[in-house]
Parts: structure tokens; C-alpha cells; sequence
């Protein structure tokens, strides 16, 4: 494992820090250089850290620019450009009035891509804080009193990380038909647990160390403790799992309205692109490819941010 | 040992009785009125009171919850609103048809795993290495769902090489277990390689070398042991994955497995159909997870000691 090569190279955060506004561990030593560009290429994990991040600011930045990009409105039919495939498809009718082509229903599908991408980010985004905020406070909880509390949660943790989660979404969605504040809730409660272990497993591992110790002993408080000592190094673990789970997050979300259980239409969602998509995918290829081909290339950048800041900030990491 | 196992069992089957207990608050609270989904809009009250005496949702809660749990411990789920039959019998046709195609995802994915794990733990950054890096990413990162959509595109559509849908033999496997093998693969991929890496570097290895053993077998032999355990781990941790992209992979391919059972009996809010789905599923979860800490035992004699 590559673990000791990168923990022998030192102070790992330096460069991390400028970079990603990630708060620095207790490995932060006097010999941290000022972030440079050049510096962060060279470290173990810099380059992918660097092409994640460019990848996904182009992605943000087309998503968020979308009424400058296009002309479009996304749900607006125009039922004499129907079906007409991207600019390069000139066996079907590929034009430069529609980049990317149209559906069944002449809907321009570069507009419905970039907006729908911003609605995945969006519930994305906000799965990710709710199940950010569960998962880091059941863990911190959890780590730092212990006991039959600690143990309960940690049950409910492995209970839902031993279930499919797509049943169980199925089986909430079934009993309370869809809408975006379940949707959210749903993509909320699809990753705390991760947040919840790992968080939990760096308090405990803080927990044991000199200066909690001598915290305790000038008289500070369990939860002063938590939040003001240990907390801050369990930030980059945080930091780390976040980036690991906002893609897989986009994921779902496409999964989910791709079942039909998730947004519905005509809100443009990338999910739902696919699954209108699915009844004429022998006639028109690119209304099932291009929606997806946009949630790799979201899911592609945050990915290769989430493997570099991997490598850069805690090796230990790395087979989570 | 003894004690390690009925530790475990006890475990897992409180961990199903939660699950059981979990999906019927679940439906019952939030799905309100069973009798009012089956019975036509503008049914009367009347009507609706028919209903749901035949389903006992009449009954206070507490009597409700006892008739469902001695229904499911003698197998009973209730009868489903859409096909008018046993849900038992409706799952237990289709069960074998999901774990064919499961197990054969799995196997697809743990053994190119092993292949690229090994090749790239020998050789860090070289070829293969870069190749099964390129394809984690790209499993990682593409919807389970879309790769299956591409894989109809490319390899029934265009070049006519598999079925598109449904089943009809084994061809029918091979495009849904790619699909779902990708989504798997890139933890495996991780988890054997990192081991690979620790047991190449062991001091044993370079003693099996000093003695002229020949190169293949200290890889797969020797260094490979080391994997054995880690992987087992990260099979448990597939399983939900694999179910979950296998109930995705089959409403692609139209595969008549639970999970086009359950996306039907979803859109048709068969409100008996999802919840026994749910259960079965659970418990075969618990189960196979209790397979796999019986598994472990037998690899790690350490477990047994202990215990």
C-alpha cells in the first residue's frame, strides 16, 4: 500500500489546504511550503486532485451558464425538430441549431442536459448536507460517550449498510409517492452511515492522544472536547468521504428517476432524459447516451478529486 | 468457534426482526390505507370497510402487527393486489432467476478483479495497472443503469451479438452481468491490489524466491493468501450493491427477475408485493452475511481462538 511511501514524505496538507479550503491535521509541521501549482502537480495525488477539479468546475460552470449556452427553454416542444440527432449525426439530421440534438418531443437536449444537471447537483448537494450533518453528529456522539448509545447506533449503521437501499427507497416510495422533499430525505438518509463510521473512528483514534489527554486533565468538558479539539482533525476524513459521496449521490438520483421513482416529469432530470429515452433506443441512440454521458462526466470529476484528495491527505483512506 | 457462530446468528436474526419490524412501521404509517390503493376512486365507504377486513387493517395495530409476523413465520405474505396470487410463490418463481444472474456478476467481477489486482500489484503503474485504474473509474463513476442502456446499444442493437431483453438462455446473462460487474468492481479491484502489494512485500515472499520457486506460484499462491481475507470483506460489502444493481440491471434488460417484480409491483403500489419483496430480501442478506462470517472463520484461525 502506498501508505508509508506518502506518510514518509511529511507534512501532506500543506498544499492540500490552499487548494480545497480543507483545514489542516495535526500533521501540518513547520516545513509546509507555501501551496503552489507546481508543488501540488508534483505530489502523489495532485494531478488527479487538479484534473477532478477542472473537470468539475467546467461541469458546474456549463450547468449554472445554461440560459447564456442556449437559447432554449429545457421544456419548451417543438414538434417540427423532433428526433433530430446531435451536430455530428448528419444521417439524422444533425444541426447546429440543435449541438446535441432533440427528443420525441423536439425538446432541445443540450438545454435539458445542462439544467438538468444543475437539479441533480441540487438534490445532490442537499442529500449530501443532510446526510453530512446526520452522520458527522452520530458519529461524533457516538465516539465520544460510548455506551449502549454508541452501540445501538452503530447497529442501525451496519443494519443499513448490510440492506439494498434501492428496496428500501422502493418500499418508502410505494408508501408515500414521490415528491422532492421525500427524494431528498431519501438521498439524505442513502449515505450518513458512511460519515457516521468513519467520523467515529477518527474521534476514537483522537480520543487516545496526549493532547485530549491533558485536555482532560486541566478540566475540560466531554463536549468541549469534541468540538474544539477533536472535531477539526476529523475534518479531513470528512472532507474525503463527502467527495465520495456527492457523485455517488448523482448516481442514485439518476437511478432513482430513471425507476420512475424520482423526480417526475416535465422537470428535466437526467435520470428521466434515459428513461423517456429507453422506448426509442433503436431509433434515436442519442437520447439514452447523452444524458448519461453528462452524469460520468460530473461523476468522473468528483471522483478523480475525491482519489487525489485521497492520496494527499490520508493515505489510510485509501480502501474505504 | 461454537460460540462465535450463535453470537452472530443471534445478531443477524435480531438484525432481520428489526428489518421486518422497520418495513411493516414503515408501510402502515406512511402508506395509510391499503384498502383505499386497491379499491376504485370513488368507492364507497361501504366498500372500503370490505376491503379492509379482507386485508385485517380493520384491527387495532398491535393485532395487525401479530397476524403479519405469524403470517411471514409461516411463509405467509398476503396475496398480491395485481396478480390475485400468493406473494410467496410469485417471489420464490422469480428468486432463482436474480441469483443466477447475481452470482454470475460477482464472479465476472471478482475475477477480473484478481486478474488486474494482481497484475497491477506486481507491477504498480505499469499497463494493466493503468487499465484496471481506467476501468474502476469508469464503473465508478457511470450509472449501472447507463452502462447497461450502452451495452444494448453497442452489443444487441448494433452488432446483434446478445439478447436485448428478457431471458432465453445464458447469452441472456452476459450483458446484465457486465453492468453489473462494473459497479462492483472498482472496491475489489482496490481491496485485492492493496493486499497484493502487502503480500508481495512480505519476508516470506522474498524467502519462497531465495529458494527458486517459481514466480507464479508465489503470486497466485503464496502472496495471494494474503488477499483471501480482504476480499471475503469486500464481497459481504458487494452484496448490496449487487442486489441493488441487479434489481436496476433487470428493469434494463426486461430480465424477469425480483427486481422487475418490484419495480412493477412499485408502479402498481402492490403494497403487499413491496413489503414481502423487502423482507426476503433482508433475510437473504442476513443470511448470506452470516455465510460470510462463517467464511472467515475458516480462513482466519485467529477469529476461532478467540471466540
Amino acid at each position: 500500500m502506498s501508505g508509508g511511501v506518502a506518510a514518509a514524505e511529511g507534512p501532506l496538507l500543506g498544499a492540500g489546504q490552499g487548494v480545497t479550503g480543507v483545514p489542516g491535521g495535526p500533521s501540518t509541521g513547520p516545513t509546509a511550503g507555501r501551496p503552489t501549482f507546481r508543488g501540488l502537480r508534483s505530489r502523489r495525488g495532485g494531478a488527479t486532485l487538479l484534473a477532478g477539479l477542472v473537470l468539475f468546475a467546467l461541469v458546474l460552470a456549463a450547468s449554472l451558464a445554461a440560459p447564456l449556452l442556449t437559447p432554449y427553454e429545457p421544456s419548451r416542444n417543438d414538434l417540427r425538430a423532433r428526433m433530430h440527432g446531435p451536430v455530428w449525426d448528419g444521417a439524422h439530421q444533425g444541426g447546429w441549431d440543435h449541438p446535441l440534438g432533440t427528443d420525441a418531443l423536439g425538446r432541445d437536449l443540450f438545454s435539458r442536459i445542462l439544467y438538468g444537471i444543475r437539479i441533480s447537483l441540487a438534490l445532490a448537494g442537499a442529500g449530501l448536507l443532510l446526510s453530512l450533518s446526520l452522520g458527522v453528529t452520530v458519529g461524533l456522539v457516538s465516539g465520544l460517550f460510548g455506551g449502549w448509545f454508541d452501540l445501538a447506533l452503530m447497529r442501525l449503521v451496519d443494519l443499513q449498510l448490510a440492506f439494498p437501499y434501492v428496496v428500501l427507497a422502493m418500499a418508502i416510495v410505494t408508501a408515500t409517492r414521490t415528491s422532492i422533499p421525500v427524494l431528498v430525505l431519501l438521498l439524505g438518509l442513502a449515505g450518513w452511515v458512511y460519515f457516521a463510521r468513519v467520523v467515529r473512528g477518527s474521534v476514537l483514534q483522537e480520543m487516545q492522544k496526549d493532547y485530549v489527554k491533558a485536555a482532560q486533565v486541566f478540566g475540560a468538558s466531554r463536549w468541549r472536547i469534541g468540538l474544539r479539539y477533536v472535531f477539526p482533525n476529523v475534518l479531513p476524513s470528512v472532507a474525503v468521504i463527502a467527495t465520495l459521496q456527492l457523485p455517488a449521490l448523482i448516481i442514485f438520483e439518476a437511478t432513482l428517476s430513471f425507476l420512475g421513482l424520482g423526480i417526475q416529469p416535465p422537470t428535466p432530470s437526467l435520470g428521466g432524459m434515459m428513461l423517456d429515452g429507453v422506448q426509442y433506443i433503436a431509433s434515436a441512440w442519442w437520447v439514452i447516451t447523452l444524458p448519461g454521458a453528462a452524469v460520468l462526466l460530473t461523476t468522473l470529476g468528483l471522483n478523480l478529486v475525491s482519489d487525489g484528495l485521497r492520496q494527499l491527505l490520508d493515505p489510510r483512506l485509501q480502501t474505504v | 468457534m461454537r460460540r462465535f457462530f450463535l453470537r452472530r446468528l443471534a445478531q443477524n436474526l435480531l438484525m432481520l426482526a428489526f428489518i421486518v419490524l422497520a418495513v411493516f412501521v414503515i408501510m402502515r404509517l406512511t402508506a395509510g390505507d391499503p384498502a383505499r390503493i386497491k379499491a376504485p376512486i370513488f368507492a364507497s365507504e361501504d366498500v372500503l370497510d370490505r376491503y379492509r377486513a379482507e386485508f385485517g387493517t380493520d384491527t387495532p395495530l398491535p393485532a395487525q402487527l401479530v397476524s403479519f409476523l405469524s403470517g411471514i413465520v409461516r411463509g405467509d405474505f398476503g396475496e398480491s393486489f395485481r396478480y390475485q396470487e400468493p406473494v410467496f410463490s410469485l417471489i420464490a418463481q422469480r428468486l432463482p432467476q436474480t441469483a443466477m444472474l447475481a452470482l454470475s456478476a460477482l464472479l465476472l467481477a471478482v475475477g477480473v478483479a484478481l486478474l488486474l489486482g494482481v497484475a497491477g500489484a506486481r507491477r504498480p503503474d505499469g499497463w494493466l495497472d493503468r487499465l484496471g485504474q481506467a476501468i474502476a473509474a469508469f464503473g465508478q463513476s457511470a450509472p449501472t443503469f447507463w452502462i447497461g442502456l450502452m451495452l444494448v446499444l453497442v452489443f444487441s442493437l448494433g452488432l446483434g451479438w446478445f439478447p436485448a431483453v428478457g431471458f432465453n438462455g445464458p447469452q441472456s446473462l452476459v450483458l446484465p452481468a457486465i453492468a453489473i460487474a462494473l459497479a462492483v468492481l472498482p472496491a475489489d479491484l482496490r481491496v485485492i491490489r492493496t493486499a497484493m502489494i502487502d503480500g508481495l512485500a512480505q519476508e516470506y515472499i522474498r524467502t519462497a524466491r531465495a529458494f527458486g520457486i517459481p514466480e507464479w506460484r508465489i503470486t497466485y499462491v503464496y502472496a495471494l493468501r494474503n488477499a483471501a481475507l480482504p476480499l471475503v470483506t469486500v464481497v459481504g460489502i458487494d452484496l448490496g450493491y449487487l442486489l441493488g444493481g441487479t434489481i436496476v440491471a433487470e428493469v434494463v434488460f426486461n430480465y424477469p427477475g425480483i427486481g422487475q417484480l418490484a419495480i412493477d409491483a412499485v408502479n402498481a403500489r402492490d403494497y403487499p408485493l413491496v413489503q414481502a419483496i423487502t423482507i426476503v430480501t433482508a433475510a437473504i442478506f442476513v443470511f448470506v452475511n452470516l455465510g460470510i462470517d462463517l467464511l472467515y472463520m475458516v480462513l482466519d484461525p485467529r477469529i476461532r481462538i478467540e471466540a
